[in-house]
């Protein structure tokens, strides 16, 4: 046995050990237990924390790179490292309250947070125009249940036809949740038996095994 | 002593985990030979990276924002198991892989998993670790970085399957106008129309989960999706009987399940 096969071994056991004890609690009043569980889940936390360091230090690794090697649009990579970096630096010297660290999150980061999040408008807009384009019957079936969903939220509509307020909730209400919990009722399922093949060690590659 | 409200759902786990350890056990011993139906999700993602071969440029792999330490992590382990195959499939046919991620606890496990993938292909001196990047913890910024490796890198395939939320769209649309194959897969519904409308295939809900069994034929694997198929079985009675009881008054069942 190789001292990564060994490794693996260890990981799984962990992993074994710790999700008998979550799903135990979670079925078990006990606080004994409960007391484990938030515990286990607090190291979970702690250890995905330490993760942001190794993701760090790919981010370093793969920019660096490219800077030293002055490749295709450097400077951008540049510019990247120079703002990882300097948060990094502002955020362990004054803390996340620091006057610095604040101007870079709000006048930065949030605002281009925001504007990618924008895009989502149009793109729902071209995406809606693709499905609505009637290519096959369930397409037909759709373009009719979109626009009825869609005149049915709208506020004036109402006022032309009741009508139309009563079959958008009954699309919503009847179709709709039974295709959707028909889609929650098996990922439940779909969930239990792929958490008991990675419990017991069926399902390997999901944790680096061969 | 059980936690009220809950005995039901102990019930169905009791019995969930019965049925397909006992599939599981049938299986290892030779005596359960299952067939699956073909998912075209799934024989697509050969199909696709052979086109990447044919057009000499890369594939791109994304898991999603489905965190390991979140009660969707299902979605990210069900992700990374079909990376693995992505990433031998990638060396045997000497494709780039490009996996981008924004969850930092995957990076090790991104890195791992594709340099074993390309291990076990016979190729392990064609992994690049550069390949593996991580891009941000935020979803905006992971989705802007994402978007801009698809355009410069000119990507032919997009594998999107893990946990997928407002991101969803706007990644598959940068993909879509690359003019790449595209194959997604998850769980939460609310994603799933928007890859219906812009990806070639997608992978609903359960058969992303079930995917890793299916992409490794191993019969024991397999097997468990036959105890699944079981556990569906019951469930449908379950929800008739539920309907039925509840039109003529009985609301004792629908009670019961009720958390």
């Amino acid at each position: 046995m190789t001292s990564i096969d060994l490794r693996r071994d260890i990981a799984y056991v962990i992993v074994f050990i710790m999700g008998i004890i979550t799903t135990v609690e979670y079925f078990v009043v006990s606080p004994g237990l409960r007391s484990i569980s938030a515990d286990v889940q607090s190291w979970a936390t702690i250890v995905a924390a330490f993760s942001l360091g190794v993701g760090s230090i790919n981010l370093l690794r793969i920019h660096g790179r490219q800077v030293v090697k002055r490749g295709q649009g450097y400077y951008n990579n540049a510019v990247l490292l120079a703002g990882m970096c300097m948060t990094i630096v502002v955020g362990l010297w004054g803390t996340t309250s620091h006057p610095t660290y604040q101007f870079i999150f709000f006048n930065i980061l949030y605002p281009s947070d925001t504007a990618v999040w924008s895009l989502l408008g149009f793109y729902i807009a071209s995406a809606a125009v693709r499905t609505l384009r009637i290519r096959t019957k369930e397409g037909a079936v759709l373009l009719v249940a979109g626009i009825l969903t869609l005149i049915k939220n709208s506020p004036t509509m109402g006022v032309v036809w009741g009508g139309f307020s009563v079959i958008g909730d009954w699309l919503l209400s009847v179709p709709n949740s039974a295709a959707v919990r028909g889609i929650m009722i098996c990922s439940a399922i779909g969930v239990l038996a792929l958490g008991l093949r990675v419990l017991l060690r069926q399902e390997r590659t999901s944790l680096g095994g061969r | 002593m059980i936690a009220s409200g809950r005995i039901a759902a102990l019930g169905i786990l009791v019995v969930g985990v019965m049925l397909i350890v006992g599939v599981l056990i049938l299986a290892k011993k030779g005596k359960l030979s299952p067939k699956i139906r073909k998912v075209p999700g799934l024989t697509a993602i050969e199909e696709s990276i052979g086109r990447c071969t044919e057009m000499g440029r890369p594939v791109h792999f994304a898991v999603g924002r489905s965190s390991l330490t979140s009660p969707n992590a299902a979605e990210t382990i069900a992700g990374l198991s079909l990376l693995g195959h992505v990433a031998k499939l990638a060396a045997q046919y000497g494709v780039e892989l490009i996996f981008t991620n924004q969850l930092p606890e995957v990076q090790p496990l991104g890195e791992d998993i594709v340099q074993q993938g390309f291990v076990a292909s016979g190729k392990g001196e064609q992994y690049d670790s550069k390949n593996v990047r991580f891009l941000s913890s935020f979803a905006m910024a992971y989705t802007s970085g994402a978007i801009g490796i698809m355009h410069r890198e000119k990507i032919a395939a997009n594998f999107m399957l893990g946990g997928w939320y407002a991101e969803s769209l706007i990644m598959a649309e940068a993909g879509f106008n690359q003019g790449a194959i595209q194959v997604a897969g998850t769980t939460q519904f609310a994603q799933l129309p928007f890859f219906i409308t812009v990806c070639d295939y997608v992978l609903i809900g359960e058969e992303l989960l079930a995917a890793a069994a299916y992409v490794s034929e191993d019969q024991v694997q397999l097997g468990s999706l036959v105890g699944q198929d079981f556990m569906k079985l019951i469930a449908i009675f379950l929800v008739l009987a539920g309907a039925l009881l509840s039109t003529v008054g009985l609301s004792d069942l629908a009670r019961l399940f009720r958390l």
